[in-house]
């Protein structure tokens, strides 16, 4: 029981419940599946792909409808699923109800088959954890490339055949461009393919802010001793805030914070069509930008297209009007 | 200093001259599947009329979608930067460009130097683009010449979806069976296009002076319909269609071999 997988779709999922049941938590980058998956194909791509199944047991967030939905199906096929209700807040009240839904996480992973967690388990995984986290630091430190940060991070996330193949197909992309910094922000890219385009179009990518980077494996302040629910739950909401939070000013701090410390000279924001947190967050990057006198480009496209050839085009145009 | 600029666009190629930043000669001609070899081909024809001969260029730069094939140029540089450069040198006033070609659109906002400040770009699909009048006037039995004095001579004009080529000429065909007029029918599809053109400059805004550039900017009836909606004059430059070879060349006249 101990080496099955258990996917979750939100970097909000505390992966030590499931270690701590005995499960390996997965952030699930599924094979895309074009116009298939079951949802309609006005729901974003990633949604759609999710929606199509693996076959392993998956926990949802209640990050977004395409999310929602996709549980739904999924709920309605039997398969075996979990939805988290993911507060937007993390104020007290969202702290302690989310914290309640974690415990109802560690009930239905218990019912899976795996081991009842307790105060002692989930220490024992949070120590693990923290030191996965710590390697990956330590291994992206190392890396000179954008690209190849991206693929450890990727890498350190899951492994499936999808994945294996994307990191061999785009590591080996041109690069490393040295032009001007650029912070990478939007949805997740389930490869570093787009990243690499980034690269070859001569910008540097001076920051990556997608929740499979640095959103994701933020460690949560889970502070000493108190009931380790109530600690992963503040933890957990306290993490870097990512689009679909509430708290507007929390996440314009971080996106301040982000470009003070990157230094970036614009901004190049990837999103998936039909994704609700990206509109939300793109109004943010536009009035963060204007407020700061940096150029924003804006790219859409479907979960798990690498980046086509209109892309690359954008990208040095973009470029070019940095160093003119 | 003699510098060219070749714009290798998805329908014509185009190649620009300049003797001393002083326009001296131009070539246009259909790109074709070739791309090399109607790049090749602009770039000899363009000097042929400048009389210049080839060794006697100083810096050639390639622009336009297939910028990259095009092996004898010493840079690429995308388009929207070049028709930023070219379009501000032939009308200094231009703070927002829209640039219709025959596969995109786009539109640039650009500074007081010519400078790209903003850009959005439609590539995904042939709506609101030359190809999507070449389409329709084939459609329709008539020409690009044609389409352009039957839009104007309509006293109205029928609805046409902006989002799609394939719907578009579906609709088209409908109205035809319909027994609609053809005038009313070409009316419709330029102010589909124009939707299109407005939408997309709603998304970086419009600054003036506005001016477009592009093959579509000789379609008089698309040029006014967009001045009316804008309620400002839209100014077209000189041979609308080498605006953009014409930025590559000045900007070859700025870079080294």
């Amino acid at each position: 029981m101990g080496s099955a997988f258990v996917d979750l779709t939100c970097s909000y999922v505390p992966v030590e419940i499931i270690r701590a049941a005995g499960f390996t938590p997965r952030r699930w980058l599924p094979t895309p599946v074009g116009a298939g998956g079951g949802l309609p194909q006005s729901l974003c791509s990633y949604a759609r792909a999710c929606a199509a199944g693996s076959g392993t047991a998956a926990v949802f967030t209640t990050c977004c409808d395409g999310m929602r939905r996709c549980y739904d199906l999924r709920a309605t096929r039997g398969d075996r699923v979990f939805i988290l209700d993911l507060p937007r807040t993390a104020h007290d009240a969202a702290v302690t109800y989310f914290a309640r839904e974690l415990q109802r996480l560690g009930d239905w992973l218990a019912g899976l088959g795996g081991q009842a967690v307790t105060p002692k388990s989930l220490a024992a995984a949070v120590d693990m954890e923290s030191g996965r986290r710590q390697h990956l630091l330590r291994r992206t430190t190392g890396a000179a490339r954008a690209v190849e940060r991206y693929g450890v991070y990727l890498e350190s996330l899951a492994t499936s055949p999808y994945q294996a193949t994307a990191y061999g197909t785009d590591a080996a992309a041109p690069g490393p461009g040295e032009g001007p910094p650029v912070l990478v922000t939007g949805t997740c890219p389930p490869d570093p393919g787009f990243v690499a385009a980034v690269e070859e179009s001569g910008l540097r990518p001076a920051g990556l802010d997608f929740c499979t980077v640095i959103r994701g494996f933020a460690e949560p302040p889970l502070g000493e001793g108190g009931d380790p629910w109530l600690a992963l739950a503040r933890g957990y909401l306290a993490k870097p805030p990512c689009p679909r939070t509430a708290d507007r000013a929390r996440r314009r701090a971080y996106l301040e914070q982000l470009l003070d410390q990157t230094g970036a000279r614009g901004v190049v924001a990837y999103g998936f069509k039909f994704c609700d947190h990206t509109a939300y967050d793109l109004g943010l990057w536009r009035t963060v930008c204007r407020h700061r006198g940096l150029p924003l480009l804006y790219l859409e496209g479907e979960y798990g297209a690498h980046a086509p050839g209109q892309f690359l085009t954008r990208l040095h145009a973009f470029r070019e009007a940095l160093e003119a | 200093m003699i510098t060219v600029g070749v714009d290798i666009g998805s329908v014509t190629t185009k190649a620009v001259v300049l003797v001393d930043g002083e326009w001296r000669g131009a070539s246009l001609l259909a790109t074709g599947a070739d791309n090399r070899g109607s790049a090749e081909a602009a770039l000899v024809r363009a000097l042929a009329e400048a009389g210049v001969k080839r060794e006697e260029v100083a810096v050639i730069v390639a622009t336009g979608y297939g910028r990259i094939n095009a092996p004898f140029a010493h840079r690429q540089v995308t388009e929207i930067t070049c028709h930023g450069k070219g379009c501000h040198a032939l009308l200094p006033q231009t703070r927002t460009i829209v640039d219709v070609g025959g596969q995109d659109s786009k539109v640039i906002r650009v500074d007081d130097r010519g400078r790209v400040v903003d850009f959005v770009m439609n590539d995904k699909c042939a709506a609101g683009t030359g190809r999507f009048l070449e389409v329709m006037a084939r459609a329709l039995e008539t020409d690009l010449a044609g389409m352009a004095a039957l839009a104007r001579r309509a006293g109205t004009s029928v609805p046409i979806s902006s989002t799609c080529t394939v719907f578009a000429e579906s609709e088209v065909v409908s109205y035809v069976a319909q027994g609609r007029p053809k005038e009313e029918i070409i009316r419709g599809l330029h102010e589909a296009i124009v939707d299109r053109l407005e939408a997309m400059l709603g998304r970086v805004g419009v600054e003036p002076a506005v001016a477009m550039t592009g093959g579509v900017a000789l379609n008089r009836a698309i040029v006014e319909e967009l001045s009316r909606r804008l309620g400002m004059e839209v100014h077209v430059p000189p041979h609308p269609q080498l605006v953009g070879a014409f930025g590559a060349a000045l900007i070859a006249c700025t870079a080294t071999a």
